[in-house]
């Protein structure tokens, strides 16, 4: 027993120290929602958060709608509007993220972008999420290439 | 230099009982890389409508709860748009989708990536892989008030078979 209790805190370290830095995470609890069964069955979708983060220290929070159909594909659906914030990263975990509102499909009238600057903490779990104003995240690859592409199509702000 | 390309129209619009290709242009904005590499020798292929011919008259009268989002639910028919004032101020929304939005919904399994055809008129010139006709409403008007309420295959830089 004690084994087995001494093995499940060395994985959950080694899965502490390998927390990819480099991705596209999704909260770990949201709630799909179905298509309507007229235009496909297998099609959810849910409004959410997406975090990125790249190796050279670039980091961004996503407010969109995010697609899916089982075991097919996972994509951000860009014609349902974003939300941009992006800024950097200090690289560690548990670290110091930065970032400002950059972008929005639907402008607020008076609004001046980009915004002030949020200061924040991000760490990492034993199970390799990441941990950002209160909500875990899991890596999800397959979104990192639509978040990227997202944040290169962005209007450049000094 | 931001150039226009426009492109013969590719949606087929039948009128007076006929088949007939739309006069109305169809604009991309080609230096947006995300359209290029969706758009460029794509030959996915769209449809406007569904069977069952979901149409929302009033449209959204408020932006997603989703508190990182702010902005319209999805949706996955033709769905009517108007500017909506919350406790935060007035979001325009017509200026990013124009007075009517369509879901393009993939056929032939493709993955669907949220697109709508759709208007603006906020000035930003570009769209994260819609189809969208800037500030001209015509085609909008046409769909809402004239077109079949049946599927209509829908795609860009590809042929357009007739139904």
């Amino acid at each position: 027993m004690k084994g087995m209790i001494l093995l499940l805190l060395w994985t959950g370290g080694v899965f502490a120290q390998t927390t990819p830095i480099a991705g596209a995470w999704l909260p770990v609890h949201v709630k799909w929602e179905h298509a309507p069964p007229s235009i496909n069955p297998k099609l959810e979708t849910v409004a959410t958060t997406v975090l990125y983060s790249d190796e050279h220290g670039r980091f961004a929070v996503v407010g969109c709608v995010v697609n899916r159909e089982l075991g097919r594909y996972t994509t951000v659906s860009q014609g349902d509007g974003q939300v941009i914030s992006s800024g950097e990263w200090d690289g560690h975990l548990p670290g110091q993220v930065k970032y400002r509102l950059v972008s929005r499909t639907v402008l607020l009238k008076g609004e001046i972008l980009p915004g002030s600057w949020h200061e924040k903490q991000l760490s990492s779990t034993p199970k390799g999420y990441l941990l950002f104003e209160g909500k875990l995240y899991r890596h999800v690859e397959a979104l990192e290439p639509n978040v990227r592409e997202l944040l290169d199509g962005i209007p450049t702000t000094s | 230099m931001r150039t226009w390309r426009t492109y013969k129209p590719r949606i087929s619009m039948p009128a007076s009982g006929t088949i007939r290709y739309s006069t109305i242009r169809i604009k991309r904005w080609p230096q947006k890389r995300l359209l290029r590499r969706k758009w460029n020798g794509s030959n996915q292929r769209w449809q406007l409508h569904d069977p069952a011919d979901i149409r929302d008259p009033n449209g959204p009268n408020q932006l997603n709860p989703q508190p990182q989002l702010n902005n319209p639910p999805a949706f996955f028919c033709v769905q009517k748009m108007h500017k909506i004032t919350d406790s935060n101020g007035t979001w325009d929304v017509v200026g990013a989708y124009g007075p009517i939005r369509a879901r393009l919904n993939p056929i032939d399994g493709g993955k669907d990536h949220g697109g709508y055809f759709h208007g603006q008129s906020n000035g930003r010139g570009y769209t994260h892989g819609c189809m969208y006709d800037g500030t001209d409403t015509r085609f909008a008007d046409y769909m809402w008030n004239s077109m079949p309420h049946a599927p209509l295959t829908t795609s860009a830089d590809a042929p357009v078979p007739q139904p």
